[in-house]
């Protein structure tokens, strides 16, 4: 908690030259209407922090501390724009002056410069909430409830955190998409895997099995157990390790199929000769021909009269 | 003593710690990148939270 003792201001905002005594009591400030009684708050705050909240925030894009802190008199001459407080520090009991100005807002000039005034200064420009303008209060009383949390969040100037809160959702959305299209992904390949393996489920001990029996008709070695980096078709690409062609074995294969082949003519020579035979003997008689007609008349309807289509059996009698 | 939002960007690690569904190393990047000053981005978040491929693996 700090006390001002007395506020020295010149050339900053709307203000010329002004000095105030507040001999570490509360006051108020009361003007008409463009008096400078913001600028006032203003120069506070900018002399405890470095910063003008009020040239921040939605709806101030383009301003800026450097261009629209100095009098507008003073634009071309920002330099003379400056503010110095006498403060005392409660937190550590003593009395400090700090001097900031507009063109150097980050680098005070602190008296005394104690270690312990400078961090008590520090944390006082790490807290910009200690300002409180007319703007952010009259937009929290105005702003609908469902947005009263983001006007608090400007109050306290806690916009990075409403930032970082809509980043951390943006990428709870992302994961979560991520994540379904993945358990998707993971399951259409478990399903492949199983249909290409042709197992029932994907236990470890029947995928390696299907597995290895599948490696050992390709000769590669089996795989011993599953882990995270296993590949199931290691080798399989690598040219050092592929079977080599035994001629002796695939003549050896050829000359069988070839004599297996010789014997295919001898195989039906019989029947075939006795269907030869049958045919000769009713070319050489035509009166076999009528009696084996009506046979197979007879067999036909004999048929069709077990079938759903009398009709067909008519046609083959007529 | 930190700005209010180090404060609550400290008790959200905090919190995030107490959670068994985060490891150190996470909660370490996630510090890191809170603490840079650039403007946090959903995918440098993304990444962190993504596994390898296979990393979940029985």
């Amino acid at each position: 908690m700090i006390k001002l003792e007395s506020i020295h201001i010149e050339e900053v905002r709307g203000i010329r030259k002004l000095d105030l005594d507040c001999r570490k009591e509360k006051f108020a400030i009361s003007g008409p209407n463009g008096s400078g009684k913001s600028g006032v708050i203003d120069v506070i705050e900018f002399g405890l922090t470095g910063n003008i909240g009020r040239l921040t925030g939605s709806g101030t894009k383009g301003l800026s501390v450097s261009e629209h802190g100095p009098h507008v008199d003073k634009t071309k001459f920002p330099d003379a724009a400056f503010v110095e407080l006498r403060v005392f520090l409660t937190m550590i009991g003593k009395s400090a002056t700090i001097t900031r100005k507009v063109t150097s807002p980050k680098k005070p000039k602190i008296e005394p410069a104690d270690d312990d005034v400078k961090a008590a200064f520090a944390e006082i420009a790490d807290h910009p909430e200690i300002a409180l303008s007319r703007r952010d209060i009259l937009r929290f009383i105005l702003v609908e409830p469902t947005k009263r949390s983001e006007e608090i969040q400007a109050i306290l100037k806690l916009d990075e955190i409403g930032q970082t809160r809509n980043a951390l959702n943006t990428a709870q959305n992302k994961l979560q998409t991520e994540h379904r299209t993945a358990i998707a992904q993971v399951q259409s390949h478990r399903d492949a895997l199983q249909r290409h393996l042709q197992i029932p489920t994907l236990k470890v001990e029947d995928l390696l099995e299907a597995v290895n029996k599948r490696r050992k008709v390709l000769n590669l070695l089996e795989v011993p157990e599953l882990t995270e980096d296993t590949k199931l078709n290691a080798g399989l690409l690598d040219t050092a390790n592929t079977p080599e062609f035994n001629k002796e074995s695939t003549l050896r294969d050829l000359k069988a199929l070839s004599d297996a082949a010789k014997e295919f003519p001898d195989l039906a020579k019989t029947e075939a000769a006795e269907i030869v035979a049958d045919f000769a003997t009713l070319e050489a008689d035509p009166e076999l021909l009528p009696p084996c007609s009506a046979a197979c008349l007879s067999k036909r309807g004999w048929i069709s009269s077990r079938g759903p289509s009398v009709l067909s059996a008519t046609r083959l009698g007529g | 003593m930190a700005t209010l939002a180090q404060q609550i960007a400290e008790k959200f690690l905090t919190r995030l710690s107490e959670s068994k569904n985060v490891d150190a190393e996470r909660i370490e990047q996630i510090r890191g990148l809170l603490a840079d000053s650039k403007k946090l981005k959903p995918d440098d978040l993304v990444k962190i939270f993504s596994l390898p491929a296979g990393g979940d693996l029985k």
